[in-house]
C-alpha cells in the first residue's frame, strides 16, 4: 500500500464535505424562498393597480370594518342607501361627471383631497371607534352597497 | 452622618436646625443642597437602606375610589424612597400648566414657571439627564431619525421626554448624605407626631417611634414634610393630638384634590405609509410625545396630556398596568412587569416581516386629572404598628378628563387625516361622548399629587406660595403634594425643582 493510497483513503473529516454542500443547499433554498418574500413585503411590484377611493380605507381600517361602518351610514342616511346616490354625493363638487366611467386616478385624487379638506376643517365622526369624515363614510358606504350587491 | 435610630436611648431628644422627614427624591435633593452650611440638618427616614417589608406594611391602605394600585406597592419606603423603583421618565411642565384657566376649575398656581424654572436645570442634573436640551428641534438636528409626524402644525406639538437612567437616589446619594459633617440621617426613625406651640402656630418637635418600641423627640428650626403626597397628608392629618382636624386642616383641604395621571391605551393610529416614527419610539435619551398647543386646549376646554406611540404589536404583547401591578409586594410587581415588558419586545428579525409593523401604531394616553375635591386621601380606622392611622385613598376623576382624551384624539385623527398620512381608531370607552366611564385597563402612573396643595386662599390650598403650611411659620411640605394641578409630565424632575426651590427659600429665610 503506498502512502499516498494511505493518504487517499484517511478523511481526516468524513462529513465536512457533505456538510458543506448541505449548507450550500440549505442557503440556496433560503434564498429561493426569501427572496420572493422580500419582494412582496417592500415592493409595490406585486401590489394591485389601485381599483378606487376605497382601497386606502379598506388597507387600513380593514374590510370587515370597512363594511361595518357603511351599513351604518347607509342606515342612519336612508337617502344615500343606494349606489347612485352615494355616487353623487361622493362627486359633488367635482368636474367628473360619470363616476363609473371617468379615469380612476382622477376620481381617487379627487375623493381623498374632498375627505382630507374636511379634515382640515374638522368635521369628522366617530363611527366604529374610527375618526372619519363623512366623504370616508360614503366611501365605506360605497364598499358596503357593491358587496352587497355583488353577493 | 449615619445613625441608626434603633441604637438610641429611648426617650432620646434630637436638636438641629432643620428637620427633614422622608428620605425619598425630595428630602435627600433637599437635605443636598445643604451640605457644607453651618446649619445641622436632621433627614429622617422610617426604614434602613433595603426594602423591608414590615415597614412598607405602614403604607397599607384602602381604595374606595376608582379601581387603583394596592397602596402598600405604589411607593417605597426606604432611603431613596420610591426612586429605588421608577421607571425614569421625565419632562417639564408648560407654562399653561401652571396658568389659571378658566375652564378648569381650582386650576392656577400661585407661582410662575420662571421660578420655577431656574430650579430645572440642578433638578435635571440630579437625574442625570445629560444635555440640558428640551427643544424638539435640538433632538431632530442630533439624531437624523427622529422626523416629526407633524411638522409645523397649528394645534399639536411634540413634547419631548427625557429618560434617566433611572437614578436609583437611596445609591446615588447615599455616600455624599453619609459623609456630610452637616447631616444626620436617621434611618428606623418613623415620625408619629408633631407638636405645636399652644397658639398653634409653630411646630415645636416631631415624635418619631420605631418598630421595637422606642420614641424619640426631634426639636429644629423647621420641619420639612418630604415623605410623598399620601404620606405628607397623612402625616398632617394624623398629627391631631392639638387640633382634631390635623395641621393645617383647618378648612378641610388636607388629603383633598389628589391627583394621578390617568395612564391609558387610548387607540390606534394607522399609516398610509410605513414610517418607523424613530422620535415618538422608546429610547434611551429621548422621546416625542404628541401634544395640543395651549390655545387649542383653551380652544377645545381640555386639560393637557400627551400621547405616546408604541408598535401596536408589541402595546397588543402587553397587559394594562392595573393588571401587572396587583401585589401588596412592590418587588413582585416590578418583576411582573420586566418580565412582562421583556416577552412583549419584538424580535428584531421578525419586525422587519411584519405587514403592519411600521404602519400600525398604539396610542397610550398620559393625562392630567383636573383637581377634584373629592378625589381625597384620608384616615382609616386601622393604624400601622406605631400606632399611626393608616392612610386610605379614593380616588376620583372628573368629566373634563374623559373629554379632554377623547378630543385630543379626535384632533390627532383630524390631522392625521388632513396630512394624507392615515387614521386614528379610539378605544370602545371614548366613542360615546356621553359615556363618562372608564376602561378596565385605566390605571395611574404611580404618581401622588396635590394632598397638601399649594395656593393663596388657605379654603382652597394647604401651603403657600413657598409650601410653607398656612398659618405655622416652619412647618413645610415638599414635593408634588404641594402641585395645585398636576401637567401632563411625570412629576419627579417638577417635584424635584420645587424642592430646591423650597430649600432656597429657606436658606432665605435662616440667612444662610
Amino acid at each position: 500500500m503506498s502512502i499516498l493510497s494511505t493518504m487517499d483513503n484517511l478523511n481526516p473529516h468524513p462529513y465536512s464535505l457533505q456538510r458543506r454542500k448541505f449548507i450550500r443547499w440549505l442557503a440556496m433554498g433560503a434564498a429561493a424562498i426569501g427572496a420572493p418574500a422580500l419582494v412582496f413585503n417592500y415592493s409595490n411590484l406585486l401590489k394591485p393597480d389601485a381599483t378606487g377611493p376605497e382601497d386606502e380605507l379598506i388597507e387600513l381600517c380593514g374590510d370587515k370594518a370597512l363594511f361595518s361602518i357603511g351599513k351604518r351610514w347607509t342606515e342612519n342616511n336612508p337617502a344615500e342607501n343606494n349606489l347612485a346616490a352615494i355616487k353623487a354625493s361622493l362627486l359633488k363638487g367635482s368636474t367628473i361627471a360619470n363616476y363609473d366611467n371617468c379615469n380612476t386616478q382622477q376620481l381617487i385624487n379627487f375623493v381623498h383631497a374632498k375627505s382630507k379638506a374636511e379634515f382640515a376643517r374638522m368635521e369628522t365622526m366617530i363611527t366604529d371607534g374610527w375618526v372619519l369624515t363623512q366623504t370616508d363614510c360614503r366611501i365605506a358606504a360605497l364598499h358596503f352597497l357593491n358587496h352587497s350587491q355583488n353577493t | 452622618m449615619h445613625i441608626d435610630a434603633r441604637d438610641l436611648e429611648n426617650n432620646a431628644t434630637i436638636e438641629t436646625d432643620i428637620c427633614i422627614i422622608g428620605a425619598g427624591p425630595a428630602g435627600i435633593s433637599i437635605a443636598l443642597d445643604w451640605i457644607g452650611k453651618k446649619e445641622k440638618v436632621v433627614l429622617l427616614e422610617s426604614a434602613g437602606f433595603d426594602y423591608d417589608d414590615k415597614i412598607q406594611d405602614s403604607y397599607k391602605g384602602e381604595n374606595t375610589g376608582l379601581p387603583y394600585y394596592p397602596l402598600k406597592s405604589t411607593r417605597l419606603h426606604y432611603f431613596g424612597g420610591t426612586s429605588g423603583h421608577w421607571g425614569g421618565f421625565c419632562a417639564k411642565l408648560d407654562p399653561i400648566d401652571i396658568e389659571k384657566r378658566s375652564w378648569i376649575t381650582d386650576s392656577g398656581w400661585p407661582i410662575s414657571l420662571d421660578e420655577l424654572e431656574a430650579f430645572y436645570p440642578k433638578a435635571h442634573e440630579l437625574v442625570e439627564l445629560g444635555p440640558y436640551q428640551w427643544s424638539v428641534d435640538y433632538w431632530l438636528d442630533t439624531k437624523p431619525k427622529f422626523k416629526q409626524l407633524f411638522p409645523h402644525n397649528d394645534y399639536l406639538w411634540d413634547k419631548i421626554w427625557k429618560i434617566s437612567p433611572p437614578t436609583r437616589f437611596g445609591k446615588k446619594y447615599r455616600e455624599a448624605i453619609v459623609n456630610a459633617p452637616n447631616i444626620q440621617l436617621y434611618t428606623f426613625a418613623n415620625l408619629t407626631n408633631l407638636t405645636t406651640n399652644a397658639e398653634g402656630n409653630l411646630v415645636t418637635e416631631a415624635e418619631v417611634k420605631n418598630l421595637e418600641g422606642k420614641s424619640y423627640t426631634v426639636k429644629a428650626k423647621q420641619f420639612i414634610l418630604a415623605a410623598g403626597a399620601i404620606q405628607n397628608a397623612r402625616m398632617l392629618l394624623a398629627a391631631n393630638k392639638q387640633q382634631p382636624g390635623g395641621l393645617g386642616n383647618q378648612n378641610d383641604v388636607v388629603g383633598r384634590y389628589f391627583m394621578e395621571h390617568i395612564e391609558v391605551r387610548s387607540g390606534e393610529l394607522w399609516l398610509v405609509e410605513p414610517n418607523d416614527l424613530a422620535l415618538y419610539m422608546l429610547n434611551m435619551e429621548a422621546r416625542a410625545e404628541i401634544a395640543v398647543k395651549p390655545a387649542m386646549q383653551k380652544q377645545l376646554g381640555i386639560t393637557n396630556g400627551t400621547i405616546s406611540l408604541s408598535p401596536l404589536d408589541v402595546a397588543n404583547r402587553l397587559r394594562a398596568h392595573s393588571k401587572s401591578w396587583a401585589s401588596d409586594d412592590p418587588r413582585q410587581n416590578i418583576a411582573a412587569v420586566q418580565t412582562e415588558n421583556k416577552n412583549a419586545e419584538e424580535n428584531k428579525i421578525t419586525k422587519r416581516f411584519k405587514k403592519h409593523y411600521h404602519i400600525a401604531y398604539s396610542m397610550f394616553s398620559r393625562f392630567e386629572s383636573a383637581p377634584n375635591r373629592d378625589s381625597r386621601v384620608f384616615l382609616d380606622t386601622k393604624t400601622d404598628a406605631m400606632g399611626t392611622p393608616l392612610a386610605s385613598l379614593h380616588w376620583a376623576l372628573s368629566e373634563i378628563d374623559k373629554k379632554s382624551i377623547r378630543r385630543v384624539h379626535e384632533l390627532i385623527g383630524q390631522q392625521l387625516g388632513a396630512a394624507g398620512l392615515g387614521r386614528v381608531k379610539v378605544f370602545k370607552f371614548l366613542e360615546d361622548p356621553h359615556n363618562n366611564g372608564w376602561s378596565e385597563g385605566t390605571s395611574g402612573g404611580w404618581h401622588h399629587m396635590g394632598t397638601t396643595r399649594m395656593g393663596t386662599d388657605p379654603k382652597t390650598s394647604v401651603v403657600d406660595a413657598n409650601c410653607q403650611v398656612h398659618g405655622i411659620s416652619n412647618l413645610f411640605c415638599a414635593g408634588s403634594s404641594c402641585f395645585p394641578t398636576s401637567g401632563a409630565a411625570n412629576p419627579t424632575l417638577s417635584l424635584l425643582a420645587l424642592s430646591l426651590r423650597l430649600s432656597n427659600y429657606i436658606k432665605g429665610k435662616m440667612s444662610v
